[in-house]
């Protein structure tokens, strides 16, 4: 999989810049051509190394030259994945959730875990994916959990949390009630009784 | 497993050298007296304190909050403790925030609809509220929980 390319923005520049705005041509300027619909931007709080980060999830409309196309299947179907819903970053691990990713149900959600190199000075910082992409544990007969929503990364990379919403409910209906919650649904969850113990963590099928 | 139900639950995982994440705890929301918007996990953070895992995580309908204390940041058995939230928090509409003070057994609230937000000093066996603060853009505050 190739590398995702975390480019800095200069503390001059309004700290609300949107998706529009990232500069693809740090990506440009790069020997190998990076192939991403996705482009996660770092904001670097200077002068404390720790950078402060923001997901741009963006659509391929916004990189009109296509050059942002990619053939990864990690990467495929990203815009509906809600990926950046939440990030955390430390100790050099950058992780981000996609809550409405499709695991075996759609909005079973996904953390994907990146490692970033982080050279000082650097005006671009590069990270590359870790694997396995983590899932949610399988619940028997639960439609879906948004595993993602939430997403706390401490003591130096090396603790994750993760939360599930819908994790055990049986969602009633689809979509979710926008006006209201964003991302949770606009029916009473209904709790499934659990039999059967969980899987471990898997890939995501390709 | 037992039998059981829930609305939510929060992955506690842990990184060894390799950077292999290691599924350490799962904390099922047992609420269901609030059955409808109860959905744990809006919201999470953690900090380490003396060699502890601690997290907390406010539901979706910003009744309660969760917190965990972890053994270590290896070990993590804990189902965590719930603490409701006042009624005047307000149920419901948006979701709130929650967040921990880094090292401190200090955490904030927000419920994203009214302005109002809560702080709580926590220990492993009490949570005590401080106070909760109508926000404006004059306010400030400093807080500290040690133990």
């Amino acid at each position: 999989m190739p590398p995702v390319v975390v480019s800095s923005i200069r503390p001059s520049q309004p700290s609300t810049a949107r998706a529009s705005s990232v500069p693809t041509s740090v990506i440009r300027k790069r020997k190998k051509r990076i192939r991403l619909k996705c482009f996660i931007s770092v904001r670097l709080a200077s002068p404390t190394p720790a950078p402060t980060c923001a997901v741009y999830a963006q659509s391929q409309r916004i990189f009109q030259d296509n050059e942002i196309v990619t053939s990864d299947p990690i990467f495929s179907g990203m815009q509906n994945m809600a990926f950046g819903t939440a990030i955390a970053y430390s100790g050099s691990i950058l992780a981000v959730g996609a809550p409405h990713t499709t695991v075996g149900a759609p909005y079973d959600g996904a953390v994907f875990l990146f490692t970033c190199d982080e050279s000082p000075g650097a005006t671009t910082v590069e990270c590359s994916s870790i694997t396995p992409t983590l899932v949610p544990p399988t619940a028997p007969g639960s439609s879906s959990s948004m595993f993602g929503l939430g997403i706390a990364l401490v003591n130096d990379g090396q603790n994750l949390v993760v939360t599930a919403p819908l994790f055990g409910c049986v969602v009633p209906f689809f979509p979710f009630h926008l006006s209201l919650f964003m991302y949770l649904p606009s029916a009473p969850c209904r709790s499934r009784p659990l039999t059967e113990p969980f899987s471990s963590t898997g890939p995501i099928p390709g | 497993m037992s039998e059981s139900s829930f609305n939510g639950a929060v992955f506690v995982y842990w990184a060894d050298s390799g950077l292999n994440w290691n599924l350490i705890n799962t904390v099922y929301n047992q609420e269901t007296e609030v059955e409808a918007f109860s959905q744990l996990g809006a919201s999470v953070d953690a900090t380490v304190i003396n060699g502890q895992l601690w997290i907390v995580a406010l539901d979706a309908a910003n009744a309660f909050a969760l917190v965990v204390v972890c053994e270590s940041t290896t070990t993590c058995t804990s189902q965590g403790t719930l603490y409701e939230f006042q009624e005047d928090f307000y149920l419901g509409d948006t979701i709130g925030q929650i967040a921990i003070a880094p090292g401190q057994a200090l955490f904030a609230a927000t419920d994203g609809h009214s302005n109002y937000y809560y702080y709580y000093c926590i220990s492993e066996s009490e949570c005590f509220q401080q106070s909760y603060f109508t926000y404006t853009a004059s306010s400030t505050s400093e807080k500290t929980c040690l133990f």
